[in-house]
C-alpha cells in the first residue's frame, strides 16, 4: 500500500516538474498562445469553456460507449457461432482480420455518405472499429479449452449447448476481457475520428471530434488542448472502467487479476 | 441361469491414429465387476488410449468393446473419468465444481446440494467448499476432482494417473483411501498408473503393456490380502510383489 503511494507521488512530481517547465518556456521565450498556450491559459479555458467542454466530451462518450457495448454484443455472438464450427472459421476469420487492417479513418467518410451523418454514424465508426478484437480473442478463448475438460462434460452426456455455456464461454471470459481493454481504448479514437468527418448534429454543439476540427480552424490552440485532455481523460476512465468490471467478474479466479506478490 | 455379463470386456481391440499409427494390438481383457485392474507400462504405450476407449471417448479400429454388455458411449452413465491432473473449473467454487455432473444431467438443486455435501464430507473438504480451486492444494485439488466423479454415483471409474503428480506422502494416503472407498462400495477400478509400487498396493491384477504397438505383455495376478493398508507397504510380501513386476516390466523393454 505504501510502495503504490509513494510510486504516485513519484509520478505526481514529474507531471508537476514537466508541467512547470512548459509554463517557464511559454514565458521566457514569449511563443505566442495560438502556437503553444501556457498550461495555466489551457487551465484558464478550461475554466471559461467547461459547459461547452463536457457537452462535446458528452456526446463522444455516447457514442464511444454505445459502440464499444454493440461490439461487445456482436463480437461475441459472432465469435460463439466461429466456435461451433472449424470450417465456418476458416471461411470467415479472414475478413475479422480485413476488418482490422482497413484504416477506419479511410472508410469513416463512406459510411458517412452511406448512413448520413449524426450521432448514429459516429457511433457506427466507433463499433467497427471495435469489432475485430473482441471476435478475436473471445473466439480464440471459445476453442482453446483443454481437451480433458470437453471430455469431462462428454462423460456426463452434456449437450453442445451445454458445453457452449457452461464451458467454453466461461473460459473465454479473460480473453473477452482483454479484447474489451483493447477495444474500450480505441472506441474513442474511433468516436472521435467518426466526429471529425460527420461534424455537428445538434446545433452549435459537437463531439470531441468536431470541436476539435473546430478549434483548430479558429487557432483557439488552447481549448484544442483543453479538448485533447478531455479525450484522454475519457480513454482513461474507459480503461479503468473495463479493468474495475474486469476484477469484479475475474478476480475470484483468474491469475490475470490476482495482486502481484510482495518482492 | 444366465451367465454374468462382463464389466469390461476387449475383444481383439485395436486403435489406429489417423495418421496411420497403430496404438493399441489385438487387446484382449475380461475386467470382473467389483475389480481394481491396474494398467502400467512405459510411456507411449498406449495406456490412456486403453482408457479412452473403454470411456467411449475415442473411436476403436478393430475389434469390440462391451461395458456391462453395452457399446461404451451408452454406458457412460455407470462411468466416471478422473483426469491425471484435477480439471476443475477454476470459475467455481468447489462444491460447484462438485455438482457439475449432477448439473450437466439435470438432477435438481435439492438432490445436487445433498449429494454434493455428502461427497465432500467423504473426502474431507467440507470446510473448503466455497473456496475457489486456485487456493487449494495439489492434494485437495484431486480429492474435489474424486469427489465430483463419485458425485454421479459411477460404478466404474477410470482414473489415468491420477495422483502422478502429488508427493509421494499425499499420493500413499490418498491410495489407502480409495482402496478403503473401493471396498466399501465394490466399484470396478481401471487405474493407469506408471509406478509399480502404486499398481501392486492397489490392484488385484496388473496389465502390463508393451509400447510398438501398444499389446498386453503379461496379465499378473498380484498376491496380497484383499484388504491392504499403510503397513502392507512395508511388509516382505509387498516388496516381493513390486520386484516380481517389476521384472515383468523390465522384460517388456528387452523383448
Amino acid at each position: 500500500m505504501k510502495r503504490h503511494f509513494v510510486t504516485g507521488l513519484n509520478a505526481l512530481a514529474v507531471f508537476v516538474v514537466l508541467v512547470g517547465l512548459w509554463q517557464v518556456l511559454v514565458w521566457s521565450l514569449n511563443v505566442p498562445p495560438y502556437v503553444l498556450p501556457a498550461p495555466l491559459q489551457v487551465a484558464e479555458t478550461i475554466g471559461a469553456r467547461f459547459a461547452g467542454l463536457v457537452g462535446s466530451l458528452l456526446i463522444t462518450t455516447e457514442a464511444a460507449g454505445v459502440g464499444l457495448a454493440m461490439s461487445i454484443v456482436a463480437g461475441v455472438a459472432i465469435a460463439l457461432v466461429f466456435a461451433q464450427s472449424p470450417w465456418l472459421r476458416r471461411m470467415l476469420y479472414p475478413y475479422t482480420i480485413l476488418l482490422q487492417t482497413v484504416p477506419i479513418i479511410a472508410v469513416a467518410p463512406l459510411i458517412l455518405m452511406w448512413v448520413g451523418s449524426g450521432t448514429w454514424a459516429v457511433t457506427l465508426v466507433a463499433f467497427i472499429i471495435c469489432l475485430a478484437p473482441i471476435i478475436a480473442n473471445t473466439t480464440q478463448g471459445l476453442i482453446s479449452v483443454d481437451r480433458n475438460l470437453i471430455d469431462l462434460f462428454l462423460m456426463h452426456k452434456a449437450s453442445r449447448a451445454q458445453i457452449l455455456f457452461k464451458l467454453r464461454l466461461p473460459h473465454a471470459m479473460p480473453n473477452l476481457f482483454v479484447g474489451i481493454r483493447i477495444s474500450a481504448g480505441i472506441s474513442v479514437i474511433g468516436a472521435i475520428t467518426g466526429e471529425l468527418f460527420a461534424g455537428s448534429s445538434r446545433v452549435g454543439q459537437g463531439g470531441l471530434g468536431y470541436s476539435i476540427l473546430y478549434a483548430s480552424a479558429q487557432l483557439q490552440t488552447a481549448y484544442l488542448f483543453a479538448l485533447v485532455i478531455a479525450a484522454t481523460v475519457l480513454g482513461f476512465t474507459f480503461f479503468f472502467l473495463v479493468m474495475f468490471v474486469e476484477w469484479y467478474f475475474l478476480h475470484n479466479w483468474h491469475e490475470s487479476t490476482r495482486p502481484a506478490e510482495a518482492e | 441361469m444366465r451367465e454374468a455379463v462382463p464389466e469390461i470386456a476387449f475383444k481383439g481391440v485395436s486403435k489406429r491414429y489417423r495418421s496411420g499409427a497403430l496404438v493399441l494390438e489385438g487387446i484382449t481383457l475380461v475386467v470382473e465387476r467389483g475389480e481394481f485392474i491396474s494398467i502400467l507400462g512405459p510411456s507411449g504405450c498406449g495406456k490412456s488410449t486403453l482408457l479412452r476407449l473403454i470411456a467411449g471417448l475415442t473411436p476403436l479400429s478393430a475389434g469390440e468393446i462391451t461395458v456391462n454388455g453395452m457399446a461404451p458411449v451408452n454406458a457412460r452413465e455407470l462411468m466416471s473419468f478422473i483426469f491425471q491432473d484435477a480439471t476443475l473449473l477454476p470459475w467455481r467454487t468447489v462444491e460447484r465444481n462438485v455438482g457439475l455432473g449432477l448439473e450437466l444431467e439435470w438432477a435438481t438443486r435439492t438432490v445436487r446440494t445433498q449429494k454434493v455435501n455428502e461427497m465432500l464430507a467423504l473426502v474431507g473438504l467440507s470446510g473448503v467448499a466455497k473456496s475457489y480451486p486456485r487456493q487449494l492444494s495439489g492434494g485437495m485439488k484431486m480429492r474435489v476432482s474424486i469427489a465430483r466423479a463419485l458425485a454421479t454415483r459411477p460404478r466404474i471409474l477410470l482414473m489415468d494417473e491420477p495422483f502422478a503428480a502429488l508427493d509421494e506422502m499425499t499420493r500413499d494416503r490418498m491410495n489407502e483411501e480409495l482402496l478403503r472407498l473401493q471396498q466399501e462400495h465394490g466399484w470396478t477400478i481401471v487405474f493407469v498408473t506408471h509406478s509399480v509400487a502404486e499398481a501392486v498396493f492397489l490392484s488385484s491384477r496388473v496389465v502390463v503393456l508393451a509400447p510398438h504397438p501398444g499389446r498386453i505383455h503379461e496379465v499378473v495376478e498380484v498376491d496380497l490380502e484383499a484388504l491392504r493398508s499403510a503397513e502392507t507397504r512395508t511388509s516382505q510380501l509387498f516388496e516381493d510383489e513390486v520386484s516380481r513386476v517389476s521384472k515383468v516390466l523390465r522384460g517388456v523393454h528387452s523383448v
